[in-house]
């Protein structure tokens, strides 16, 4: 059995009234390509929301390559290799594309005010270093033309992209993605899948993604989970998933 | 009005002073969105740190070190609990402190002679000098240390470090999703920024040779936010000429008086002018004179010198970041 890398016990999230995620348990393989799928407002956002720190959940644990993780704050959760993608996308609209990916990059010396001053042979060169490996990931992705424009001249698929895109800069251990396809056409979605698969065979990162787009979803990744209403109300490998009478019913409509 | 050449060389001391305090704004507001609204307060601690440092005998330049380290250390003090606040909020709790510490120094006579003020003896000390000359020498001085705080200010802001602080800026959530510690930043900026503001201070002091509480009003943490939004914010270059704008209108329409006649009383006339000005911009050049240039690290000069073309062949070796 492989290595389980991020694990969910009896997670509970609320919001006044309303539980939005009750009682999820999870647990996503080291090196797998995991998909959450759910109608619109079942909880799946809050769930990732959750994972990355941004929100506490109410009751539960969750578990990160062995650290307890919750109630971490994201950026030690972030130090720990998990990122994400957001669903309406989170660009830096007046910065460069470039520097959109290059924020990612961990371990720059040049981001502590010591470093940035008595290294500066070193963060030179790690800049270089990683301007090339960000050319390479825009290239990718079909946005090496834009590498030096602002970012808020990109379309919203686009957007997309260069979250995605950004994502892969951080080279973690997990990346979580909350509808990398959506506004995407349906050929570069596939492109971006395929890519997806190629980095997971490549730098074994775990995916984990939301994807809205069912038949999409169900033939890129090796397990997926299905919510409703806040709860995990199927699981499986895809091809016994379809067939889940109750995934049928509650989101491929019967 | 006496010699007109002083008055000058006045207003030039004046512009750099506050072009100081402008670019320790700029790395708070412009790169970081911190909207720090207690400058004028934090000048006026560096102003007294250095009064009743070098007051009390120490040697220079321990006085004017002083003044950077406890307005760095007050700025710390008073900003890391607003800092986790919205910035509004941040903005109205600075502004409260700077009148409370202000009112505390104008009626507590004990600290620092109160509304009486107190002297600052001056770091030009060479005596026999005539007042030009002297004038020469503190312009030296300020100018010196503007050129430092601006080389800092320029190598913070243009670099992996500046990165961080315009994520911070655009998106603080994005910035901690990314593993930024953005509180870590705020404080690094806020100290930072602090020490330039209170070092700016110092040398007011002991430029003016005396200060008192009435100087250190609201009205100049207002002046001073001018400077930045009209030089343009995210800008080094643009805080500096903000300030010599600022500074150009109080002085040319304190003269001005002298010579027009007009309908409004001439003392509004600068805030007047300045208020149209600030309209202005908003409407139709909201990112301020100066816009804001690209991340990418270049030698602070090294965009003028090119324009200057000084036939000299600028290291091309360092230059991966020199677009064609
Ligand atoms: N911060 C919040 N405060 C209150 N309610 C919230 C908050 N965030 C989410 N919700 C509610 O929680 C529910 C689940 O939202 P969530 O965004 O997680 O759904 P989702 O599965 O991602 O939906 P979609 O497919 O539309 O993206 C919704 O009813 C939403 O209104
Ligand atoms: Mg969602």
């Amino acid at each position: 059995m492989a290595h389980e890398i991020l694990t969910l016990k009896s997670v509970v999230k609320r919001f006044g009234g309303l539980t939005v995620v009750n009682d999820v348990s999870l647990s996503i393989h080291k090196g797998g390509m995991f998909g959450l799928m759910g109608p619109n407002g079942s909880g799946k956002t809050t769930l990732f929301n959750i994972i990355c720190g941004l929100y506490k959940p109410d009751r539960g644990k969750i578990f990160f390559d062995g650290t307890r993780i919750d109630g971490l704050k994201p950026h030690k959760v972030f130090d720990l290799g998990l990122t994400r993608t957001f669903q309406i996308p989170r660009i830096l609209q007046r910065l460069t594309v470039l520097d959109n990916l290059l924020i990612a990059s961990e371990g720059n010396p040049g981001e502590g005010l010591l470093g940035l001053f008595l290294r500066r042979g070193a963060w030179r060169r790690f800049e270089r270093e990683k301007e090339m490996e960000a050319k390479e990931v825009l290239d990718l992705l079909g946005l090496k033309e834009y590498a030096d424009r602002r970012a808020c001249e990109l379309s919203g698929g686009q957007m997309k992209l260069l979250e995605i895109a950004r994502a892969l800069m951080t080279r973690p251990k997990v990346i979580l993605l909350d509808e990398p396809t959506a506004g995407i056409n349906p050929v570069l979605a596939t492109k971006i899948y395929k890519k997806i698969g190629e980095i997971r065979d490549e730098l074994h990162v775990t995916f984990f993604i939301i994807e809205h787009r069912a038949n999409l979803l169900l033939r890129n990744v090796d397990w997926v989970y299905v919510m409703c209403r806040g709860r995990i109300v199927a699981e499986g490998e895809p091809h016994d998933v379809i067939k889940d009478p109750v995934v049928k019913e509650t989101y491929l409509g019967g | 009005m006496g010699d007109p050449l002083v008055y000058v060389l006045d207003g030039l001391a004046y512009t750099g002073l506050f072009g100081i305090v402008a670019i320790s704004l700029n790395l708070e507001y412009g790169f970081t969105n911190i909207a720090n609204f207690g400058k004028a307060a934090f000048f006026m601690v560096g102003a007294y740190a250095y009064a009743i440092a070098a007051g009390a005998g120490l040697p220079q330049p321990i006085p004017l070190l002083l003044s950077m380290i406890v307005t760095a250390m007050v700025g710390l003090i008073a900003c890391l609990p607003a800092l986790r606040l919205r910035e509004d909020y941040l903005a109205i709790s600075l502004i409260a402190l700077g009148e409370i510490i202000r009112l505390i120094i104008k009626n507590e006579e004990w600290i620092a002679g109160g509304v009486w003020g107190i002297s600052a003896p001056s770091l030009v000390t060479i005596t026999a000098l005539s007042h030009r000359t002297y004038l020469y020498l503190q312009l030296a001085l300020i100018y010196g240390l503007l050129l430092v705080c601006y080389l800092i200010s320029q190598l913070v802001a243009y670099s992996p470090y500046g990165r961080v602080l315009r994520t911070i800026r655009e998106d603080e959530v994005l910035a901690y999703t990314l593993g930024k510690n953005v509180f870590m930043y705020k404080a690094q900026i806020v100290a930072l920024s602090s020490a330039m503001t209170g070092l700016s201070g110092g040398l007011y002091a002991q430029y003016r040779n005396f200060i008192n509480p009435f100087t250190f009003d609201p009205l100049m943490t207002f002046t001073i936010w001018i400077m930045v939004i009209l030089g343009g914010p995210a800008n080094n270059t643009g805080a500096i000429l903000g300030s010599f704008m600022v500074e150009f209108f109080e002085r040319a329409t304190r003269m001005a008086k002298d010579y027009l006649s007009l309908p409004v009383d001439p003392n509004n006339l600068r805030v007047i002018l300045i208020g149209l000005l600030i309209i202005l911009m908003v409407a139709y050049r909201p990112q301020g004179i100066l816009k804001e240039s690209p991340v990418r690290w270049r030698f602070p000069l090294s965009g003028y010198l090119k324009h200057i073309k000084l036939g000299m062949n600028l290291r091309r070796g360092r230059g991966w970041h020199m677009r064609s």
